[in-house]
């Protein structure tokens, strides 16, 4: 009859499963989910460039120091990426974001594991990062670049299920979903609410955020 | 007194643990994000969160509890509580760290390099066994005397190399798990000392759970004990039973717990007595068709079969018999694979071996070999527009033929300008990339250009990940893109080690010891796991293989640097097994059935010598003493004891081949005598026309072809001359024939330069006194002739086949043809031979002459009969051969002997130049002149009636008869084919 071999594909370099980009996503994703749980004691850190460069650069050390890819790789991948998060700051809405989000925080939690039963799935899910404030809850997702129709409707789809999952948990807590795009920056936000009747909306950049 | 939470693993551990776990915390509440759970291993993780999930079904959606294994734990923190943390690096950098260390205190000279690369990796187990126990290697001031001498060096100043070797892998940034639990440890001491404020990273745990761990070592308890008094909800949970195993109690004094076994309303099952099944097995094949037995039923759930594969080799053939059985199965496999099982990993292994090989541009034509006639070599016809295996045919044939022992790719190329497309590609991508390298990252890009040439193998496979091949392949180009290349694209340790051996040799370390780590996830079905992943874990049934003594507790690698006496002396914890035995007695506590396999082989050629494991003798004698009645199989071979036939049956079809071949073909020596020695050689020869395989490199009658070829050229100007060796004789002409012809076989390019030089020097000395010998006995000489050379001799006589008459050639091709006139005139057939031990038996040969005239040959085509024919023959039928070529020179006689010559002798011979006592030996010696008359009589008149019965044998006997003589077979070309038709055909 024959068998199904279950193992865990671990991804190659070769067949392009494994590329700079995906190294430097994670790497960001390390950097960012860090940089805003030590923001929400420091918000000073968004005061000027330097500030928030040298915070990330600590983040960036520690992120690199998990992967076990050679040094010369890894010098490439920091400048890129304090290139990236140098555009960032830059970027004057992410800083008013991340300063709305933090004033109000009340704990966050990254890289969330998490289960979602929907009819007889069982869904693990893990999102990056859960903010708790005093009225609601966001949803924080990272994004490395801007992506493609096909990979929208995954990430939609992805959003959709965390959105879901914290419904499920916090039946009645105000849940927003920010999508964090780092290349070009733009943000996304989605709320579902118990005024929504369980379906996601799409809302404007911070209107009623908090 | 914290407490040590204990769970019976006829329990179920983690379900029990569930039960606890969610009877304190809810998954719905986001507190549970601040609560750590922290496991052995990976797979006991996996399994915690399905049974999380399982349980709290109730639950639509939820969070999970922070679940790290030990490891992914020491590293959180270490990355978490350090500013500037460093990567963790393999083994291997660890090596060049040592090595950079001793070279900075002894400086190591380039030769040296290779032997310090080796013992690194024992100093270095030293190195991390102090850091375990939480020290600073001490100076060992008498190390032991069988230690090599720089090993005694670095010994007797142990404390100064280790601080160095920190030194170093601080330069560069380098750390690996001890040296992270180290460092964790150092932190949390100095936080403590100096009562600073916890970090962020620990406020954040707000409790924890240390799960199933037992056996600790001194720094792990350090580090457990701190975290007890930093983290107020501190659990620690043990698997134990009654009375309590050693391994716990001791784990429980280091950590000042005080035990306490769970409440059984927690518990999910109670196992009272797990059925357990020995198999006692022959063989590892029968130990897996009854593992295999063993499963009924599709497995749903992975808790409900275990396979535990002790030998990484038994997955291959476990699966392949899985996969014929009438079910559907799910299978997760967890274990270390080797990689040197892989059919790539021997390309990669076989083209560094080739450029070992080397020297100056001449390869190894038996490494060559080797790497063209790779399969995956002969696959890369994506390339080309040539169909390769035809040219690897070609190319192989012809390095056969040549029997060169080097050879160089320039000559390959020119032998065979028309495939030039297809070999400058190979040799450059498989040799010549690798043969100026220098640095590390030169063998990467080799590597890599290599990978990248085969990649189109594998790109579709290797997508679906369906079978095992594409399952290991994928985990080995993983292994090689993380461990291997990784490491030599890191290119800061080139100016220290600019040395192609050694950097191959470190290319080839990787090859030959990196394993794979094989993890099934989603967590589905049956599971194949390697003894240690099944820590923690409870199934239905587990089924373990190979329980033996040396298997099952593994042997553990022995460092002579680390023996038990310096253990104690340097104070290291010596363990013996207590904690494999812990882990066993646990596993069979925790399922309801345990089948138990081991393998007994007493005496044997073929195999090792197995016994159970001592695990088995304990559990069989702990069974007795509860006076349990043990169950045990013996798992036994259908034994079908295979008559040896007598012979290959011949069937009218074959005699009637041969009865054309015979009167079509003319009968050489070697035909007859190829029957005479073996019936079923004769068969697979002249029958089913099988080729001996071509051989490799130097064969061992190119010597005796060189001195046919040697004497045949030294004599044919004489031929048909009167001569004299004294006369003729010149040294320098000798030689200087000799030196072409060896130079035109090419004998320094078959042989090592060792063997050469006594081939040739034995080879001369032969010819000098073969001469020196003719010399001598030409004082007795009146006159030599050379009357045939190399000649072929025919005749054709009448031979009674099934009562017709026929006509039959016979032919033979002598060596020299020599009359010499001595007191009689002598015409002597000579055949060289340069195996010294070739000697006609001449009483024998009398003895045979006397057997045919005076018995008459009855039709009895026995193998009895011929075999009795061949004891007349002589040893390796050396009288035979001899015999027939007299027979033949008889009937042809006339053409050389005058008819008016009253007296004369006739006599067959063998020149063996390297018999130097004794080069010429004649078959007959009569002592009486008379004797002559009654060899001619018999050449005349009766060997014809030998032939004819030998060809009616060979036509009319049933059957093509084995040969008697095993001695014969060791060296056949047709022993395989022979010892099926022996025993089964």
């Amino acid at each position: 009859m024959g068998i199904i071999l279950n193992q865990a594909k671990t991804p190659l370099t070769i067949f392009n499963e494994k590329t700079e980009h995906v190294f430097l996503g994670e790497i960001l994703h390390f950097v960012l989910e860090n940089l805003l749980i030590s923001g929400k004691n420091n918000l000073r850190i968004f005061d000027s460039e330097e500030k928030f460069l040298s915070e990330a650069l600590k983040f960036l050390k520690k992120a690199l120091a998990c992967r076990a890819e050679p040094l010369s790789l890894k010098d490439k991948i920091k400048e890129k990426a304090l290139d990236i998060l140098k555009n960032l700051y830059k970027n004057q809405s992410f800083v008013n974001f991340a300063r709305d989000l933090l004033k109000d925080a009340e704990v966050i939690y990254k890289e969330v594991e998490s289960f979602l039963k929907e009819k007889d799935d069982f869904n693990f899910l893990r999102p990056d990062l859960i903010v708790k404030t005093k009225n609601a809850f966001v949803l924080v997702e990272f994004k490395l670049h801007q992506p493609g129709l096909q990979e929208k409707e995954t990430i939609d789809q992805q959003i959709k299920q965390y959105l879901k999952l914290l419904q499920q948990i916090k039946k009645d807590a105000n849940i927003k979903a920010v999508l964090v795009c780092l290349e070009p920056f733009f943000l996304e936000e989605k709320e579902y609410n118990v005024r929504s009747a369980g379906h996601p909306t799409q809302l404007s950049l911070f209107e009623n955020l908090m | 007194m914290s407490e040590a939470l204990v769970i019976p693993p006829n329990f179920h551990f983690l379900k029990t643990l569930c039960n606890f776990f969610l009877d304190l915390h809810s998954l719905t509440d986001e507190k549970i994000l601040n609560v750590y759970l922290i496991f052995p291993n990976k797979r006991s993780c996996l399994f915690f969160k399905y049974y999380l999930q399982e349980k709290a079904d109730f639950f639509s959606a939820g969070f999970f509890p922070r679940i790290f294994s030990w490891e992914e734990f020491i590293d959180y923190l270490y990355i978490n509580l350090f500013e500037d943390p460093f990567p963790k690096v393999s083994e291997i950098y660890k090596i060049f760290c040592f090595l950079e260390a001793v070279n900075e205190l002894e400086t190591i000279r380039k030769e040296e390099f290779e032997k310090y690369f080796e013992w690194g990796f024992k100093f270095i187990e030293v190195f991390e066994e102090f850091e375990k126990e939480g020290r600073i290697p001490q100076n060992l001031l008498y190390p032991p005397e069988e230690l090599p001498f720089f090993a005694k060096k670095i010994f007797e100043d142990l404390k100064r190399f280790y601080l160095k070797y920190q030194q170093v892998l601080k330069k560069h940034g380098f750390s690996y798990s001890t040296y992270r639990l180290k460092e964790v440890v150092q932190f949390l001491k100095e936080l403590r000392q100096k009562s600073q404020s916890l970090p962020e990273i620990l406020k954040e745990i707000e409790e924890i759970w240390f799960i199933g761990f037992a056996a600790l070592r001194r720094i792990e308890e350090e580090l457990l004990n701190f975290i007890k008094d930093l983290v107020p909800n501190t659990y620690f949970i043990f698997e134990g039973w009654e009375p309590l195993p050693e391994v716990l109690k001791n784990t429980f004094k280091a950590l000042n717990l005080k035990p306490r076994f769970i409440s059984s309303e927690h518990k999910e099952i109670n196992i009272i007595h797990p059925k357990i099944s020995f198999y006692k097995a022959g063989d590892v094949h029968l130990e897996i068709s009854e593992v295999v037995k063993l499963i009924e039923k599709p497995v749903k759930r992975p808790d409900e079969i275990c396979i535990v594969v002790n030998d990484p080799d038994l997955v291959v053939p476990l699966l392949f018999q899985l996969e014929n059985i009438n079910l559907s199965l799910e299978i997760n496999i967890s274990l270390f694979y080797p990689i040197d099982r892989l059919l790539i990993n021997k390309l990669f292994l076989s083209i560094i071996q080739a450029q070992k090989g080397k020297k100056e541009n001449l390869y190894l034509v038996s490494d060559y070999i080797r790497v063209l006639t790779h399969p995956y070599v002969k696959k890369i016809k994506y390339l080309f527009s040539f169909h390769i295996p035809k040219i690897v045919k070609e190319v192989e044939e012809y390095l056969q033929r040549k029997g060169y022992l080097m050879i160089s790719l320039e000559e390959i190329e020119r032998e065979f300008p028309y495939y030039e497309g297809f070999l400058k590609v190979f040799h450059d991508t498989f040799f010549r990339n690798l043969e100026n390298i220098t640095t590390f990252f030169e063998v990467s890009q080799v590597i890599k250009n290599l990978i990248i040439l085969l990649k189109p193998l594998w790109e579709e496979n290797l997508s679906t990940q369906i079978s095992w091949e594409n399952i290991v392949l994928r985990n080995y180009l993983e292994t090689l893109e993380t461990k291997v290349l990784t490491f030599f694209e890191e290119i800061r340790f080139g100016s220290l080690f600019q040395d192609k051996n050694l950097i191959l040799k470190v290319l080839e370390y990787f090859l030959k010891t990196e394993k794979i780590s094989l993890f099934g996830d989603p967590l589905k079905g049956l599971q194949i796991l390697g003894f240690l992943e099944t820590r923690l874990l409870s199934f239905e049934k587990i089924v373990v293989l190979d329980v033996n003594e040396g298997v099952l507790p593994p042997p553990q690698e022995f460092n002579p640097l680390l023996t038990e006496e310096i253990k104690r002396w340097f104070g290291i914890p010596i363990y013996r097994n207590e904690l494999w035995f812990y882990y066993f007695e646990r596993l069979i506590k925790s399922s309801k059935e345990a089948h138990l396999l081991y393998l007994v082989v007493e005496k044997s050629k073929t195999q090792e010598f197995r016994e159970p494991s001592r695990f088995i003798l304990k559990l069989k004698w702990d069974l007795e003493r509860e006076n349990s009645p043990i169950q045990e199989k013996i798992l036994q071979r259908k034994m079908v004891v295979f008559s040896k036939k007598e012979g290959i049956p011949k069937d009218e079809k074959v005699k009637q081949y041969l009865l054309k071949y015979l009167k079509t073909e003319s009968v050489s020596r070697y035909f007859l005598e190829t029957y005479l020695k073996c019936g079923a050689m004769f068969y697979f020869r002249y029958i089913l026309k099988l080729k001996e395989l071509p051989k490799e490199g130097f064969k061992i009658e190119e010597i005796g072809n060189f001195l046919h070829e040697f004497f045949e050229k030294f004599y044919e100007k004489l031929l048909g001359k009167e001569y004299k060796i004294s006369d003729i004789y010149e040294e320098q002409k000798l030689k200087e024939i000799f030196e072409n012809l060896w130079k035109k076989y090419e004998f320094e390019k078959k042989m090592d330069p060792l063997s050469h030089l006594f081939s040739k020097k034995v080879a001369m000395e032969s010819i000098v006194k073969y001469f020196e010998y003719l010399k001598d006995i030409e004082t007795k000489v009146q006159q030599n002739i050379l009357i045939g050379l190399e000649k072929e001799f025919l005749f054709r006589d009448n031979v009674k086949l099934n009562d017709e008459k026929f006509q039959i050639t016979f032919n033979g091709r002598f060596d020299f043809l020599i009359k010499r006139k001595e007191h009689h005139i002598k015409y002597l057939i000579l055949d060289f031979k340069s195996n010294p031990a070739y000697t006609p038996y001449s009483k024998k040969a009398m003895e045979f002459i006397e057997f045919i005239n005076s018995n008459n040959l009855i039709e009895d085509f026995s193998l009895k009969t011929l075999n009795e024919m061949v004891d007349k023959l002589g040893k390796d039928l050396c009288n035979f051969q001899l015999m027939f070529y007299y027979y033949l020179f008889y009937k042809n006689k006339e053409k050389f002997i005058e008819p008016d010559l009253d007296f004369y002798i006739i006599n067959a011979g063998f020149i063996t130049p390297s018999d130097i006592k004794k080069p010429e030996k004649f078959l007959f010696n009569p002592s009486k002149p008379r004797d002559w008359a009654k060899i001619y009589n018999f050449f005349e008149n009766k060997f014809i009636i030998f032939l004819e019965w030998l060809i009616n044998h060979i036509l009319f006997s049933d059957k093509f008869y084995f040969t008697e003589n095993t001695e014969l077979c060791k060296y056949c070309c047709y022993y395989i084919p022979c010892k099926n038709m022996m025993h089964i055909l």
